[in-house]
């Protein structure tokens, strides 16, 4: 314990170097401001700023992309909450409870929340990374294909939690998203899939145009299409702080979703953008009132917020202690410390104390500055509400397709979000739930390649799941929660979905 | 004036135009498509060059990741760009692999382009589970007979030089290996590591570390010469893998019809680059060895490369037609 503080002072010396302190604010303003625009995510960001960082030293250049990773987790809320874009994948969840409390006038408690909810999940994380990188890497570790599958399968089972629509239209929808999850290259033989001879298509549907289409642009479209323009909100700085009812409900799923997500983000694949749909997923079931969902319960913005952040910090577990990527994200870092000439690998801590350390602090330090930058600013950004909608939202249409295509300079990425706008249009006015869309399309490819992995690691012997202890208790797990997803269809009268009936409008 | 003769008139007129050209270029950016991922080798790699040849090209060299369908998208675009000398591709043995392993792709590596200049090369590093008892690449391919194709090796997906490097071993030693391919070469040493597969050959600067650390067991080398990085270590072909060769490399392509004298050019100033002392520490620290050659061995090369692969591909029964 001495020894990590004497670490940790190592380490805060390193980062409060005003040159260090002045890049980490830096990165956090960056990646707020790539966080909000719509399609571009911290992935983009940080691989846009990457070759800026060749010519620093290597702390700062570490400093940096964190700040704007954890930066970009931060503001991806921003623009789900004010107007339904997820700025990123795990920003999708925050789109349903988060628009709607910001139609009920409550959009300034709800980014004070995600803001504070976020600060506690990074700082926590980052208390876990420092204490228990070494011992959780090598937990990680266990986690192989048939672990992988199990975990996805109970992401899969987390759908029947997610929406408070009738079952048969959540299921219609997860099928969708499974089935555009389907479309590209079969890693395993090498095959394209329902490419249609698209040469673009063959690394598969992104989550990303997919998420803002049918979020997004569905959003200005149905708005649009209104008989008469919604009124301009005008909030009053009353508003803006959450009340004391608002902190007590969010305190739970913010615990819940830091442990979640910061569990799940430690473990290698790419599972932490499930985090937030299963911490949406468990607040919802453990709530007294899962009725109030969807239609701006707090909960379903703090949890998931946390947990998406918590995510981010678990990631960096197994790229500092072990030296290998758990997401493309840390990839881009790893890179970009390799470009010094300074290999990752288990021995990273002991070798570069400096670079471990000082990144340790420098995220305390971004956690806190992203705090500042976050709170003050949420007054700002509910302003935005003000402007009225016939010229706010061709702007916004405007910076969703530009974020989308700069994502990774595809024409192709553009055409899908627009037919996911046109789809999603459709689907509302249905009375579909769509977040099962984006959460079957990010499970599709990666449970079926764990599947086959599994299968090819056995030869074909599906005991493999069973004899192996982790893989095991997650199948018997997975089980129960579909079991227990069940017995409402069974149960008379005790379905809350009776007692609600079609609450799928704000879906 | 017969007919001959204005077309050797205009010949020249082209001829001279092109040389004047050539004296004048680069005139305007060049812009140089890597289609692989940002941060990777060959972004990182194209990037570095574009410090050190911005200055006596005195023109920006600018770097356009478009990633994409394995190289495949971003290499088109080069494809259909005009033979200017402005649109350049950052190119590497996925390219001389795809030749084969591709059926359907909408270009010819050599009807299409033509060679500029390779800029450097890494070896790969085969690591074993440290719960695989083999202790060396004999014991290894013992190890994989007795098992008859119960042992597996991992790599980062389905026709990527990790896969084939797997597979030229599995053909050169005559054994039996089962591919067990991942989402991406991160993934892929991570199951490495854990014991979820059993051996990989892996791109030396990111394995190496790993192996120091005592995660894996680093048995040999693929270059034909030993690594720099790690000289205590056989090369396969040493440890008793007969002709085995294979690394990781990257080079300069320009689309077909580009002037000669434009290419020259590009391969003085790449190979001036390549030269430099100082660039060679760095690379020595990262495990790449920068690769020198002239227009015409690299053309030369590049063939020899796509017959190799070739056979490979064949040996395997690999295809893909993304």
């Amino acid at each position: 314990m001495a020894e990590t503080f004497q670490n940790l002072l190592l380490g805060f010396s390193v980062a409060l170097q005003p040159s260090i302190l002045v890049y980490a604010f830096v990165g956090c303003l960056i990646g707020t401001l790539v966080g909000m625009m719509p399609g571009l995510g911290p992935l983009a960001g940080i691989s846009l700023l990457l070759p800026a960082t060749f010519g620093l030293n290597p702390i700062i250049a570490i400093v940096l992309l964190s700040g704007v990773y954890y930066g970009a987790m931060y503001g991806g809320s921003t623009t789900s909450i004010l107007m339904r874009i997820p700025g990123e994948a795990a920003s999708v969840m925050t789109c349903v409870d988060g628009y709607a409390m910001t139609q009920n006038g409550r959009a300034g408690p709800a980014l004070a929340i995600a803001a504070i909810g976020s600060f506690i999940a990074g700082t926590f994380g980052v208390i876990g990374l420092m204490l228990l990188a070494p011992t959780l890497a090598e937990f990680a570790l266990r986690f192989g294909p048939p672990e992988y599958t199990a975990l996805l399968l109970m992401g899969l089972f987390i759908l029947a939690y997610m929406s408070g629509g009738s079952m048969l239209k959540t299921l219609a929808m997860a099928a969708f998203g499974l089935m555009l999850g389907m479309i590209g290259i079969d890693v395993m033989s090498g095959y394209t899939r329902f490419s249609h001879g698209l040469v673009e298509l063959g690394d598969g549907v992104g989550i990303v145009p997919v998420a803002v289409g049918l979020f997004g642009v569905s959003e200005i479209l149905l708005t649009a299409g209104a008989p008469t323009a919604p009124d301009v909100q005008r909030p009053k700085l009353r508003d803006l702080i959450p009340s004391r009812e608002e902190f007590r409900l969010s305190a739970g799923p913010i615990a819940r979703g830091s442990l979640l997500g910061f569990l799940i983000g430690i473990i290698p694949g790419s599972a932490h953008i499930i985090s937030s749909f299963v911490s949406y997923g468990i607040e919802r079931r453990l709530s007294k009132h899962p009725e109030r969902f969807g239609q701006g319960a707090i909960e379903g913005v703090a949890g998931p917020e946390s947990a998406n952040n918590a995510a981010a910090s678990g990631a960096f577990v197994p790229m500092m202690a072990l030296g290998i990527p758990t997401s493309p994200v840390t990839a881009v870092m790893i890179a970009a410390i390799m470009v010094h000439g300074i290999l990752p690998g288990p021995l990273l801590i002991q070798q570069q104390p400096e670079l471990f350390w000082g990144f340790v602090a420098s995220m305390y330090v971004g956690n806190v500055v992203l705090l500042i930058l976050n709170l003050p600013m949420v007054g700002l950004f509910v302003n935005l509400l003000r402007i009225p909608y016939s010229y706010l939202y061709p702007c916004i249409l405007c910076f969703c397709i530009v974020g989308t295509y700069s994502v990774s300079n595809s024409l192709m990425d553009v055409w899908i979000l627009l037919a996911m706008g046109a789809i999603g249009y459709v689907l509302r006015k249905f009375g579909y739930d769509l977040a099962p869309v984006a959460l079957g399309l990010v499970l599709a490819p990666m449970l079926e390649l764990s599947l086959r992995q599994s299968l090819a690691m056995s030869a074909g012997d599906y005991a493999i799941f069973v004899t192996r202890p982790i893989a095991a208790v997650m199948f018997a797990l997975g089980a129960a929660l579909f079991v227990f997803s069940l017995k409402p269809l069974f149960g008379k009268g005790g379905d809350w979905r009776a007692s609600v009936g079609l609450d799928s409008e704000q879906g | 004036m017969t007919t001959l003769r204005i077309a050797s008139l205009m010949a020249a007129a082209v001829l001279g135009c092109a040389a004047a050209y050539a004296q004048t270029y680069p005139a305007k950016p060049i812009r140089v498509i890597v289609p692989f991922g940002t941060g990777g080798p060959a972004d990182i790699y194209a990037r570095f060059l574009g410090q050190h040849m911005q200055g006596p090209l005195g023109q920006p060299w600018v770097v356009d990741a478009r990633p994409g369908a394995g190289s495949i998208i971003g290499t088109e675009i080069v494809a259909k760009s005009p033979p200017d000398g402005y649109t350049l591709l950052v190119m590497s043995n996925t390219h001389t692999v795809n030749e084969s392993l591709v059926s359907r792709k909408p270009f010819v590596l050599m009807r299409d382009f033509v060679a500029v200049a390779p800029i450097n090369y890494s070896d790969l590093l085969l690591v074993v589970h440290p719960s695989v008892p083999a202790k060396s690449v004999k014991e290894l391919v013992a190890l994989a007979r007795k098992a008859k194709g119960g042992m597996n090796y991992s790599s980062s997906g389905t026709g990527t030089p990790y896969h084939m490097a797997g597979e030229l071993f599995k053909a050169l030693a005559g054994v039996d290996i089962l591919h067990v391919p991942h989402k991406s070469s991160g993934d892929a040493r991570t199951s490495v590591m854990s014991g979820q597969t059993e051996m990989m050959l892996d791109a030396i600067t990111t394995m190496l570390p790993i192996a120091k650390g005592g995660k894996v067991r680093a048995l040999a080398t693929s270059g034909r010469t030993r690594s720099a990085v790690a000289p205590d270590l056989p090369t396969i072909a040493e440890a008793g893998v007969k002709g085995y060769e294979t690394t990781i490399w990257i080079g300069v392509m320009a689309p077909a019809g580009t002037p000669g004298a434009i290419v020259e050019r590009l391969n003085a100033e790449i190979t001036k680059v390549t030269n430099r002392s100082d660039v060679r520490e760095v690379w020595a620290k990262q495990g790449a060895t920068p690769f020198r050659m002239s227009v015409a061995e690299y053309e030369k090369y590049l063939h020899g490369d796509i017959a190799k692969w070739a056979k490979i591909v064949k040996f395997a029964g690999a295809r893909t037609d993304r």
